[in-house]
């Protein structure tokens, strides 16, 4: 890991304080229209860190999906299954559902940061061609 | 000496890709779960290893600044011994089992557990479903999420704000 190197948040701080008005930003003047195409490297290294925050998400989900198939193998194979362990594997189940359940919901706020992020970038990647 | 360790106990070999993704180097988009069973006339013993991700809010930074500076403030970093510039979403832990039916012999291990988990296993020792001990981890590896996401998203709603207002897209509309 490079010890220099700093976390996204601080980079679009710093950019932001080097170029308070231009960055990512649009500038109506007599020079006409501004729009630097840095302001959409930005936007994409942001797109790109929040992607890898929906990537853990579906790590985690993809091991919550495993470990209720293991829970399910395990009450097949159950040699004795008296009532408290007919409930022990539902509870585990159901906890195990609940969980994918709220990641889900996690996943879809992302997905919806993720397409406004893409909308911007779009029309500063507009702006700029223009 | 891990080698050691999870020779000594027959750890599936597995286990090892997990314990790899951490280091100096770590593979932050590698993640799963692995599971195998074993069976003696029936089933005699289980495997299961799996590392997770998670956010952690990182320590030590003030939350009074400016306000982008604020919203960094908050982004989040998994260990606290890494440099400022590691990705916030880290490996947190890996995990694995090994759960033997005769006896009820349990072996874990566990790759950077916090001192909260590992106190509330112990509670968990004599449970009547031994895959119940994964659902303290996932549930602890989602605490912060939300917080996690809505911080980001703060961070975008005010970086665009700042920077290309709809009274500067108004300006050129017209």
């Amino acid at each position: 890991m490079n010890a220099v190197e700093k976390p996204v948040g601080a980079k679009l701080e710093d950019d932001l304080s080097q170029h308070p008005r231009r960055i990512g930003g649009v500038m109506v003047g007599t020079e006409g229209l501004i729009v630097e195409f840095r302001s959409v490297q930005i936007l994409q290294k942001f797109e790109v860190h929040v992607r890898l925050f929906k990537t853990a998400l579906e790590i985690n989900e993809d091991i919550i999906t495993s470990l209720k198939a293991l829970n399910s193998d395990l009450r097949e194979l159950a040699t004795v299954q008296d009532q408290d362990g007919k409930i022990a594997w539902r509870s585990v189940n159901a906890s195990l559902e609940q969980q994918q359940a709220d990641i889900l919901c996690h996943k879809r706020n992302v997905d919806c940061l993720i397409s406004q992020i893409q909308g911007r970038s779009q029309l500063v990647r507009h702006l700029f061609i223009i | 000496m891990i080698r050691r360790l999870l020779t000594a106990y027959q750890v599936m070999p597995t286990f090892l890709d997990f314990v790899h993704a951490f280091g100096t180097n770590p593979d932050r988009t590698f993640g799963g779960c692995k599971y195998k069973l074993h069976f003696s006339g029936g089933l005699s013993s289980y495997e299961v290893c799996y590392n997770f991700k998670s956010a952690v809010r990182r320590q030590g930074i003030p939350p009074h600044n400016w306000s982008i500076r604020q919203t960094v403030s908050i982004l989040y970093c998994a260990r606290k011994n890494l440099t400022a510039g590691s990705n916030p979403i880290q490996f947190y832990k890996a995990v694995y089992q090994k759960f033997t039916y005769d006896g009820s012999k349990n072996i874990w291990i566990l790759v950077q557990p916090e001192t909260r988990i590992r106190k509330r296993m112990s509670g968990l020792i004599k449970c009547s479903n031994p895959l119940k001990h994964h659902i303290l981890f996932m549930s602890a590896a989602a605490v912060n999420w939300r917080a996690y996401f809505n911080d980001l998203e703060t961070l975008f709603l005010d970086m665009v704000s700042r920077n290309l207002s709809f009274r500067g897209i108004a300006d050129i509309c017209n």
